[in-house]
Order: C-alpha cells, then sequence, then structure tokens
C-alpha cells in the first residue's frame, strides 16, 4: 500500500474513531458542565450500550432495534443513577469521585456476573466493503461516521434550538439564577444525565461490531475521553469535538510515520502542553 | 392596602452560621419598599429566602396570602415573583434574546412583548444577537431588570440595582424602576445607600444582623439623625 | 452464587480486621503451643495469587476452580502425607502493583507454604523477586519464559506453559506449511517480544524472511491504522495479542480483507476467551499454537472429562447455564500445580518451610506421566532454567469451530536452557 493511500485510510480511521470518541466526550461534558462533577462511571455507559445491545441482538436478531432501544435503556439507567445515587452527593467533589467509581465497579461487576469476562462480538449489520485505493474499508464504518455526525449535529440543534436546550445551558452558566428564573434546575441535570448516558451508550453499540463486547470495555474508553475533555476545555462542546477528531486524527496519522507508541505519546505530550499553556482547552475563547 | 408580599420571623442557616434572626417586613401593592443595611447584614439573604434560594429554616413567607416558604424553589418565580440579583447574573454565554426568553415558564403567565420591553430599554433592541457576557455593565443592569420584567410578575425584588454604575447610568435605571412600579408592580429593594432611595421609595427598612431594626417613610428616616448613624453610617 | 458470597465475605472480614485475622488464624498459636505435634498435624497452605476481577476475570474465574478441583481430590483422597490442603486465593485485579502486593499478603498474612501464581506476567514480574525474598516456592502460571528468566530465582517455576516451546514447534511448522515471508502484528510489552524475537532467527534459519514488525501499543481498540503498514507480499500475519482486543484485531484483519490476501497465525490468546462460533466468522482460517485444546474432542480422556465436570462447561468448553468460556489453553496448569507440589512434597518429605530446600531439588528435573495428576500429558520441570516442558497442539478454525490438527509430543531438550538456578543456594 503507497503512503498517500496508507495515510488516506489512518485519516478516514481518524473520523470515524474521532466520532465514537467524541460521542462518549460530549457526554461527559455536558454532565461536567452541568454539576462540575468527574463521572467516573461515565465509560460504564458506554459499555452497557453494547452489553445491552448485544442481549437484544441475541434475542430479536434485529441490530436497528437494539440500535435504538439499547442507548434508551441506558439513558433510563442513567437517569436513576442521577436521581438516586448522585445528586445527595453532587455539591461534594471528592464524594462524587468515590461515588461514581463505586458505581463503575458495581456495574462492571454485575455486568461481568450475567455476561461473563468472554468477549463477544457483535456482527455488522450489513456487511458492505467499499475499495478505496485498492484496499477494502468497511462500509458499516462509513456508516458509523455519518450517523454519529448526524447525532452531534442534532445535539447541536437540540441545545441551540428547543427550550430544554436552553434551560441546559443556562444551567451550565449560572444554576442559581437559572432556579431564580424558573427553570427546574434538578430535572433539567437529571435529563442532561440522560443524555450523557443515551450518547454513550450509542458509542458503545456502534462500535462493538468494529471492536468487541466486553465487561471492561469502559474502562479503557474512559482515559481517551478524559483526554479529549482536557484538551477540548472542561465543559466545552465544540472543544470537545474538536478534540477527540484532534486526538484521533493525530494518532492516525503519525502512525504512518512512526511507531504505534511514539504516536500514542504524542498524544500525550499534547495533553501536557494544553494542560500546561492552556489550562482552559486548546480552543478555549480569549475572553474567559 | 393589602401586602402582596410578607416574611414573619424568618430564620436562615448558612451550613451552621445563622444569619437572618427573624426578619420580618411586609410590602403592599404598588409600593416600593426598601431594605437599607450596612454590608454583610443579610439583605441579599433577605431576599434569597423569599426565592428559596437560600430556604428559610424557621417562620413564613407569604405572597399574595399564600405561604410559599416550602414551596419547590424553582416555582416561586413562576408565581410572579421577579428577581434582579446583586451583579446581574446574566447568562454570559446566552444571547440577549435568550436572556429575555428564558423567564418565559410554564404557560399561566402572561408576558410581556418584547415591544414592551423596549419602551423601557430602547438600547436591548438593537443588542438582540449579542452574548449577555459581552455587554456593558449597564445593558446587563437593564437586561437583568428587562429579563425578570418580561414574565410579567407582580413583585420584584431588586438587589442593589445602581451597584457599580455611573450616575448617568443610575439615575436612568433609577427612572425605569419608578416607570415600572407605575404600571402597578410592586418593589422590593435592597440598597446600602439611603440616598438612592429616598426620593422613590414609600417605606424604608433598617436592617443590622440579620434583624429588621427600624421601619419608616423616607422623610421620617431623614429626621432620625441617631437611627442613620446607628445602622448605616454617617454618610447620608 | 451462594460460594461466592461466602468467600468474599470471608476476604472482606479478614481484611477489615487486618492484623488481628492473622493473629487470630490458627496457625502462630497452634504452632508454638502445640510443639511438634501439631506441626504435623497442621494443614499445608496453598495459596493462589489469581486473577479474579480484572481484565483477566475470564481466566482467573477457572483457574480458581481448577486450583480448587485439585485440592478437593487431594483432601478427599486424606491429604498430602497425612495432612490436609489448605486454599487461600489472593486477588490480584490483574494489576501489577496489586497482584505483587497480595502476593506478600498470601505468604505473610495467610501463611501459605506454596504459592500458585497469576498468570497475567505484569504481577508476575513483580511476584518473582518477592517469593525469593519470603523464601517460599511459587509456581508461576504466566507462560512469558522472559519474565522467569530475568527474574527467577530457585524459588521460582514455571508451571504453566511455556510461550518459547509454542515458537519452537509452531513456527517451523509454519514456516514450512503457511509461507516464508512473515510480518508480526504484536503487543507493545514483553509477550509480544518473546514471540517476535523467538521467532525470526527460527524463520530466517529456515529460509524464510521477516517483512516488517508492527508493535502496537496496550489498549488499543482500533487496529486500522496499523494493519495498513502491513506489506500486501506478507504470506503470514502472525499476531500476538489476548482479550477484547484480540477479537478487535481479528474482526478488523476480515473487515479489510487479509484474511483472502495471507495466512494468520497467531498466539493461542489471540482465541483465548471467547466462542469462535459467535463472532461472525471473522476467525475463520487462522491457524494458533496452543498449549492445550479447549474442546474435549481433541483431549478425550477420564481425567479430562472429569476435571471439566468440575467446571461445568460442556464438550465445547462453554460454560453450562453460564456465560463463561473455559481458556482451554491455561486451565490445566492450575490444576497441575496443586500436583507438582504433592509430588515434591512426597519424595522430599517437605514438613515446613525449612525444608524447601529439599522440596526445590526433588522438583528440579522430575518428570511425570500422564494420568490423574497431570491431564495434559507427559512432561518434564526441567532443572537448569525451572522450565515445565510439555505437548503442545497447532489448531485450525474451520466452520468456526477450533480444530486442533497437530500435536507436538515434547522433546527433552527443545531449545537450550538460557540460565542455570541449580547453582543458586536456597
Ligand atoms: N454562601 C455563604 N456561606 C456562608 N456565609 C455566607 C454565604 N453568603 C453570605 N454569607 C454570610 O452571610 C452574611 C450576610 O450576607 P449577605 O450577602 O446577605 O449580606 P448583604 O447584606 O447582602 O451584604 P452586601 O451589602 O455586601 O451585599 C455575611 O456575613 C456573609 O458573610
Ligand atoms: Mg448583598
Amino acid at each position: 500500500m503507497g503512503i498517500e493511500v496508507h495515510l488516506f485510510m489512518n485519516m478516514m480511521n481518524g473520523l470515524v474513531w474521532g466520532l465514537i470518541i467524541a460521542l462518549i466526550a460530549l457526554g461527559l461534558v455536558l454532565i461536567f458542565g452541568l454539576i462540575k462533577i468527574l463521572n467516573i462511571s461515565h465509560g460504564e455507559f458506554y459499555m452497557l450500550g453494547a452489553i445491552f445491545g448485544w442481549y437484544l441482538i441475541q434475542y430479536t436478531q434485529n441490530f436497528w432495534l437494539a440500535l435504538v432501544l439499547s442507548p434508551l435503556l441506558v439513558a433510563a439507567i442513567g437517569l436513576f443513577i442521577e436521581w438516586g445515587i448522585l445528586r445527595p452527593t453532587e455539591d461534594k467533589p471528592i464524594k462524587t469521585l468515590i461515588v461514581t467509581l463505586g458505581i463503575s465497579l458495581i456495574l462492571q461487576y454485575t455486568v461481568y456476573w450475567f455476561y461473563g469476562g468472554s468477549p463477544q462480538r457483535i456482527v455488522e449489520p450489513f456487511q458492505y466493503h467499499l475499495t478505496l485505493f485498492g484496499s477494502g474499508y468497511s462500509g458499516y464504518r462509513i456508516f458509523v461516521a455519518i450517523l454519529s455526525m448526524a447525532v452531534i449535529a442534532l445535539l447541536g440543534l437540540f441545545l441551540q434550538k428547543t427550550r430544554i436546550g436552553l434551560w441546559i445551558r443556562a444551567v451550565k452558566q449560572d444554576q442559581e439564577m437559572a432556579i431564580a428564573v424558573g427553570i427546574p434546575t434538578k430535572k433539567v441535570i437529571m435529563i442532561t444525565f440522560a443524555l450523557g448516558s443515551f450518547l454513550a451508550a450509542l458509542g458503545g453499540i456502534l462500535a462493538a461490531p468494529i471492536f468487541s463486547v466486553d465487561f471492561l470495555m469502559g474502562l479503557e474508553i474512559l482515559p481517551t475521553a478524559f483526554m479529549v475533555v482536557i484538551i477540548g476545555g472542561p465543559g466545552n462542546l465544540m472543544g470537545a469535538l474538536g478534540a477527540s477528531i484532534l486526538i484521533a486524527e493525530l494518532e492516525g496519522i503519525s502512525s504512518v510515520f512512526v511507531s504505534p507508541t511514539i504516536s500514542r505519546v504524542l498524544s500525550l505530550v499534547l495533553m501536557s502542553i494544553v494542560l500546561l499553556k492552556r489550562p482552559e482547552g486548546i480552543f478555549s475563547r480569549a475572553r474567559r | 392596602m393589602d401586602s402582596i408580599l410578607n416574611l414573619q420571623e424568618i430564620h436562615t442557616f448558612y451550613g451552621k452560621s445563622h444569619i437572618l434572626h427573624g426578619i420580618t417586613l411586609a410590602v403592599h401593592e404598588n409600593e416600593i419598599v426598601c431594605l437599607l443595611g450596612r454590608n454583610g447584614v443579610g439583605k441579599t439573604t433577605t431576599l434569597k429566602s423569599i426565592m428559596g434560594l437560600t430556604p428559610a429554616n424557621r417562620g413564613n413567607i407569604f405572597f399574595q396570602g399564600r405561604d410559599i416558604t416550602r414551596i419547590q424553589d424553582y416555582l416561586i418565580p413562576r408565581l410572579g415573583i421577579g428577581y434582579v440579583p446583586q451583579g446581574r447574573h446574566i447568562f454570559p454565554d446566552l444571547t440577549v434574546r435568550e436572556n429575555l426568553k428564558i423567564g418565559i415558564v410554564g404557560n399561566k403567565v402572561q408576558v410581556k412583548t418584547y415591544e414592551e420591553i423596549f419602551s423601557y430599554f430602547p438600547i436591548l433592541r438593537e443588542r438582540l444577537n449579542q452574548l449577555g457576557g459581552t455587554l456593558s455593565g449597564g445593558e446587563q443592569q437593564m437586561l437583568a431588570l428587562a429579563r425578570a420584567l418580561v414574565p410579567n410578575p407582580t413583585l420584584i425584588l431588586l438587589d442593589e440595582p445602581t451597584e457599580g454604575l455611573m450616575p448617568r447610568m443610575a439615575k436612568l435605571v433609577v427612572e425605569i424602576i419608578q416607570k415600572i412600579n407605575r404600571t402597578g408592580v410592586s418593589i422590593l429593594w435592597v440598597e446600602q445607600k439611603l440616598v438612592t432611595v429616598t426620593e422613590v421609595s414609600h417605606r424604608i427598612h433598617l436592617i443590622s444582623k440579620g434583624r429588621v431594626e427600624y421601619q419608616g417613610t423616607p422623610g421620617e428616616l431623614i429626621q432620625n439623625r441617631e437611627i442613620q448613624l446607628r445602622y448605616i453610617g454617617v454618610k447620608v | 452464587m451462594e460460594k461466592k458470597k461466602k468467600r468474599i465475605s470471608r476476604r472482606r472480614f479478614l481484611k477489615a480486621m487486618g492484623t488481628g485475622a492473622a493473629l487470630l488464624s490458627a496457625e502462630p498459636f497452634v504452632r508454638p503451643l502445640g510443639g511438634f505435634w501439631a506441626q504435623e498435624r497442621s494443614p499445608i497452605i496453598i495459596g493462589h495469587q489469581c486473577d479474579y476481577t480484572g481484565f483477566l476475570a475470564g481466566w482467573g474465574y477457572w483457574m480458581d476452580m481448577a486450583a480448587k478441583y485439585a485440592i478437593k481430590l487431594i483432601n478427599d483422597a486424606g491429604g498430602i502425607a497425612g495432612r490436609k490442603v489448605e486454599y487461600v486465593m489472593e486477588d490480584t485485579a490483574s494489576d501489577p502493583a496489586t497482584g505483587t502486593r497480595k502476593l506478600r499478603s498470601l505468604i505473610q498474612r495467610l501463611n501459605a507454604d506454596f504459592v500458585i501464581g497469576c498468570i497475567h506476567a505484569g504481577p508476575a514480574t513483580g511476584s518473582l523477586p518477592v517469593a525469593k525474598e519470603l523464601k517460599t516456592v511459587y509456581f508461576m502460571q504466566s507462560s512469558s519464559d522472559e519474565v522467569i528468566t530475568k527474574f527467577g530465582s530457585r524459588y521460582t517455576f514455571m508451571g504453566g506453559g511455556v510461550e518459547l516451546s509454542k515458537i519452537n514447534y509452531g513456527v517451523p511448522w509454519a514456516v514450512k506449511n503457511l509461507g516464508k515471508k512473515f510480518t508480526f502484528c504484536a503487543y507493545d510489552m514483553a509477550w509480544g517480544y518473546t514471540h517476535v524475537n523467538g521467532s525470526t532467527p527460527i524463520i530466517e534459519k529456515m529460509g524464510g524472511k521477516v517483512l516488517d514488525k508492527i508493535f502496537i501499543p496496550l489498549g488499543t481498540k482500533d487496529f486500522y491504522p496499523y494493519l495498513g503498514k502491513i506489506p500486501p507480499e506478507t504470506e503470514v500475519l502472525y499476531g500476538v495479542f489476548s482479550g477484547p482486543p484480540a477479537l478487535g484485531f481479528l474482526t478488523q484483519t476480515y473487515e479489510i480483507g487479509l484474511h483472502k490476501k495471507m495466512k494468520r497465525y497467531v498466539d493461542v490468546g489471540v482465541m483465548e476467551g471467547f466462542n469462535t462460533e459467535k463472532i461472525g466468522g471473522v476467525a475463520e482460517d487462522c491457524w494458533y499454537m496452543t498449549f492445550f485444546p479447549r474442546r474435549l474432542k481433541f483431549k478425550d480422556t477420564e481425567h479430562v472429562r472429569n476435571l471439566r465436570k468440575a467446571l461445568n462447561v460442556d464438550e465445547e468448553g462453554v460454560e453450562i447455564g453460564g456465560p463463561q468460556v473455559l481458556c482451554g489453553s491455561r486451565y490445566w496448569a492450575a490444576y497441575e500445580n496443586v500436583f507438582w507440589i504433592k509430588r515434591a512434597i512426597e519424595k522430599s518429605g517437605w514438613k515446613s518451610k525449612k525444608d524447601n530446600a529439599a522440596f526445590i531439588e526433588a522438583l528440579e528435573g522430575m518428570c511425570v506421566k500422564e494420568g490423574l495428576e497431570f491431564i495434559q500429558g507427559d512432561k518434564c520441570m526441567r532443572a537448569k532454567d525451572h522450565f515445565i516442558l510439555h505437548d503442545l497442539w497447532m489448531g485450525h478454525i474451520e466452520n468456526n469451530k477450533m480444530e486442533e490438527k497437530t500435536k507436538f509430543s515434547f522433546k527433552e531438550e527443545p531449545f537450550p536452557p538460557a540460565v542455570d538456578y541449580t547453582k543458586e543456594k536456597v
């Protein structure tokens, strides 16, 4: 394979992978923006999305149904977790750290108990392979990219154009004032948490046919998601989207020229530079 | 005259520190009532207690005869109470239009049209699509007032609305407040400087260490230099 | 469920009691008070440093059960030299630091006389020096032979299969039968380097060629960026991965059609832990080298059947009524290691750790025959480097099933030892 082809393939891939990470990171950022907690259990929603997807497909043989149902189920769980477990500790950061870590472990080992330690596969809903410059490329990946972009665009529209979107943004900026203008802040937080869980779960089931499904997949994705949040700026949605694609592309493109391990190190270096020079995130505006 | 707002023996705490030690006051219909006191005596806390942001631990708050002490915080503004907080608290990343729209919640409220709003605050017309955080201090104060006014409240709580404004701008704000009051909106106005409100308020309460220590008309208070000295300092 | 709960709560309890618990456990009291008599009767404690949770949980689950079953068999038959055997387990959480700490706990707090180690090479690396420091015989179940040659001592034995054996038996076969132009795709870790460094000279000596060596960082999920580097003229793609990423590797090489252009030859770690029939055919036509077949039909003996029955798996190696898939290449080791201990105690007359020297000498060079105690086959514990020498199998995925095609009976000297521990003083 020529270097241009390899480069092009890796850029395509960076986009697909970056968009999946964006789905996860956007949820994390949304939640962080609202309640300023580092949600360690966020990766588990990604995992649950894939796990529920796997079970639903076992029983219904229908990927598309699972693609819709699984994130909804996970959103319901997210709703419950925020309302029942997190809310009492939301104003105490250290406590939330411990509580979300606990939730994370409970979810992992509950899944382990039912699902086992073996990884499983979800088969792609369609087996279409494109030929790009003489090399195979999975049509499913392109589908994932398009769907993720559509979902992210919808999320943007939702936040900009709907009343709940306006409320979410208001609560993020000034929670006390939001109450004082009559916004049901607690419900908004709950909905946002569910929305974040939904997005992560969607990422999980979309990624499942590409990778595999196992009870620790959430743990593996979390560092990347946090890296994205740091590089993009905590609470900055556009930043998260940009950083997701940036990191994935950085690794993809650099791995054409240097060894994979070095390209992984590069993204860590990028994160360190951002932390030192622009702690508000690489895309932060000068105003703040 | 009917009282629209009635605070009876309000006690409020921040954690363990006891801030309000039994505030009692009333605002009657169409009145501008002023709450005056030095730094840190609990003026803001009184307003926050009414809004349910720092709920009163003891005592009762009545609005239009209804006990609102224990109802959910976000429902209080929906009853028709507007809040203009100290420091304005504009949503900085929302546009002016969104800042105005945000107060429209619930379907019971009869909202004011933008045209009505612009009749008070013409400057906002030009700023509609600008982000709240990019407005000047005076403009932000206008926006904070406008935001409280949009849902058509019967009572507005003002927390030092002229703080940090140039004298000309401060004067303009006071005029607008009076104009709003004349349309039948009652006002509870928290202030540090007596001079700002002597002309406009109907009654004045002096607060010290979480307690209302004096009340009377501006005329009475101006006469009483001893009380002035004791509760708001020498400068009149 | 009941059983598991009980054990966990017991361990929790012990933990909570901290040192108090160590005092309460019978050993320290009985020994000084009961003197020599009690010493004879006190149980022999076998510790298991097990990857019970974390990413190797799907392995630890079986290793724990297999060791327990061996101990049950021994106790039912009267124990070892008249003494009961007690089993204590600590969880590494599949984490190097935790695992090493747990080894200390097994030895110092739970008074383990011998320890069977974990599969994860990380904790094993940290554990080997600890075993030496605490003068406790440790059966390493990680197959990374470099770990034991670098960090081992006279106290440490390889009890769970040796990577170098896979390489020395499997690679020549692959060069002969699959192709001469190799590209490696391996984890950027000790295990990956063992395969790459061990195989390259063999390939080259046989007239083959290594086209590229692609090392992939741990934790990689998306292999696409790396798969693009594989030279198209490659004939054999040699993969070294384990766990969920391994499944990702199979899926993605299949997705871009590499399976049609070259032979995929992998370490069994790639196949381990998942059901090949439920992955949509992405492993089809893969060749793999393994320590032991997962499916019963390739080693159907009475003793293998009994162990598998105790583990509650069907003939395919899938848990009956449960979700787990048997780690077919490994589970026998946890069982057999208990019997290595038994054999060496019986041969040396070991009574307490004071007799460790005799125990070690008895074990060094010991050869055993297949039977109830050694179900995997005949094997030897080579004296010098403490490597276990054993049979291996070459498997092939056909119609989504693991089919073991060739068995390699072990030779006494498949490759020379790199170290000589027999010279070390105990
Ligand atoms: N969040 C808080 N936690 C603890 N104490 C607080 C908090 N907010 C205010 N206080 C304390 O409560 C007291 C009353 O504060 P408040 O803001 O009501 O005063 P104020 O009369 O509005 O003062 P100012 O004129 O400076 O605005 C002060 O002593 C202040 O330190
Ligand atoms: Mg104040």
